[in-house]
């Protein structure tokens, strides 16, 4: 059975580059734009697995993986994002990430940082 | 408020070094290798930002900075090139402005980065913006309001297609003004690479800002009379489009200039610096990222020699900026070649009078191209 990907990335030009990376390979679940989504889809869905981004509106990622490991500490988050500051990576490890990939990536990148996480 | 012009030059430095990181990561996006041609902080009236970019037409993408460093940045491009950059992005044109937004955002997050690090503290990114603008517009707000703003940008030209990029910056207030500008300003150690560091600074190497915005208006009024003069002499209609003090690192000068041919008129003024500051503006205000802060390096070349530390620095960069200037032309075979060489004085010729060193160096050109391309401004 496939791993159940979560995708959370304000970026439509994103979550479909990740879609076409993981496809065959994955079975992407859902796709949200911001990190209220986010929760709520991983409620919905239950996922294996989350690639977050952590700008993002109305919630950014370090906030929603708080709140998705809080009510699932079994949850496994990945942080996909433009932004490779120290602080932000120290930041989103205390929020319960298990890995940290740095755009733009190539599918190498994403395939080890799953195979790393899950 | 005084500037501390080495805090400057450090924040210049950490602008360089953030532009290359956008660099690479545009690099790695498109497949298309992008370098960065120039790394300056301007200073500048709003109107005058609204002249030198009018006529302009340019897509951009901004953040919003919070937290660490505040203020905004933009990354921009000239309109007419956005075909040929989503044509690099896989899946870009069904999603354009999606497309384009992320560009930004993961140029800018690189661009940040080094910012982050160098304070020590996350600098929160705003989700990013996509915005279409005229002339000015495409700076960050703010840029265009008030008296004078610094103002720092980054060109980055890809090597080989048309396409280039632009990124401004901002900073509102935070770490940066404590670096950079206040009553008593701090000064950045060359080479610093913690905040901490950065502290220690002395009055000489700061100046008053009303000094920078003056040296401005300086430059744009005697380029008028200039101008008016050889209108007169050769009843040529003439422009000025000096508008901006603009620091740039001695060893960026050329490729500000760019690669068209000039023909020009250069001269050096004496006298009527002994109220300004240890020349602050010679000993290379942004520094070599290459090689350390500009002023410091070879000051300490100065000292083992035993001469005159201020003089012999602007001699040594300059000569090596001339040297490259010469060089271009050559490349360029154009008739500037045979006469670009160093003008000054060779080191020990100049009596050694402390406190009255040389005013900078005014250079007026006839430069008819696009300062949003990277004019040299008055160095």
């Amino acid at each position: 059975m496939a791993t159940r990907v979560l995708i959370a990335d304000d970026s439509e030009f994103m979550r479909n580059l990740l879609r076409e990376i993981l496809d065959g390979e994955f079975e992407v679940v859902g796709e949200a734009e911001n990190g209220v989504e986010a929760v709520n889809m991983y409620q919905e869905h239950g996922p294996d697995l989350v690639m977050m981004d952590i700008v993002m509106p109305i919630r950014d990622g370090i906030e929603a993986t708080t709140e998705i490991v809080e009510q699932h500490p079994e949850a496994t988050v990945i942080m996909c994002t433009s932004v490779g500051q120290e602080e932000k990576m120290k930041a989103a490890i205390r929020a319960g990430a298990e890995g940290y990939i740095t755009k733009p990536f190539q599918k190498p990148n994403v395939l080890d940082a799953i195979g790393s996480a899950v | 408020m005084r500037v501390d012009v080495r805090g400057l030059g450090a924040c210049n430095r950490l602008a360089e070094r953030g532009a290359t990181r956008a660099a690479g990561a545009l690099s790695d996006l498109t497949g298309t290798d992008l370098a960065v041609e120039v790394t300056g902080a301007s200073v500048a009236t709003g109107a005058d930002l609204a002249e030198a970019f009018s006529g302009r037409e340019s897509i951009g993408v901004s953040v919003g900075l919070r937290e660490g460093l505040e203020g905004e940045a933009v990354l921009a491009f000239d309109a007419a090139h956005a075909d040929a950059l989503l044509s690099l992005l896989p899946g870009g044109q069904s999603v354009a402005r999606s497309a384009v937004t992320e560009v930004g955002n993961i140029a800018l997050g690189g661009f940040l980065d080094g910012w982050a690090n160098y304070l020590g503290r996350a600098v929160d990114m705003t989700p990013p913006r996509y915005f279409e603008a005229d002339g000015a517009a495409v700076l960050p707000d703010g840029a265009l309001a008030g008296d004078g703003v610094f103002l720092f940008e980054s060109r980055l030209d890809a090597t080989t297609t048309d396409l280039d990029f632009s990124i401004y910056m901002l900073p509102d207030s935070g770490p940066f003004r404590d670096l950079v500008v206040g009553e008593t300003a701090t000064a950045a150690t060359p080479g610093a690479e913690t905040a901490g560091d950065a502290r220690g600074g002395d009055a000489s190497t700061t100046v008053p800002y009303d000094s920078l915005s003056t040296f401005a208006s300086l430059a744009k009024r005697g380029s008028a009379n200039a101008a008016d003069n050889i209108a007169t002499m050769t009843g040529l209609e003439t422009a000025v489009d000096v508008s901006r003090l603009r620091f740039v690192p001695l060893a960026d000068v050329p490729a500000a200039v760019g690669t068209e041919p000039h023909a020009g008129t250069v001269f050096e003024l004496r006298g009527g610096a002994q109220r300004l500051p240890r020349d602050p503006l010679r000993g290379g205000v942004g520094g070599d990222d290459r090689g350390g802060d500009a002023a410091e390096r070879t000051g300490r070349a100065a000292r083992r020699d035993g001469g005159e530390r201020p003089l012999r620095a602007g001699q040594r960069d300059d000569e090596r900026v001339h040297r490259r200037l010469g060089e271009r032309a050559r490349h360029l075979d154009h008739p500037l070649a045979a006469g670009v060489r160093p003008r000054h004085r060779r080191v020990g010729d100049q009596p050694a009078r402390r406190g009255a060193e040389r005013a900078p160096g005014l250079r007026v050109r006839d430069r008819r191209r696009d300062l949003h391309r990277g004019g040299a401004g008055a160095v």
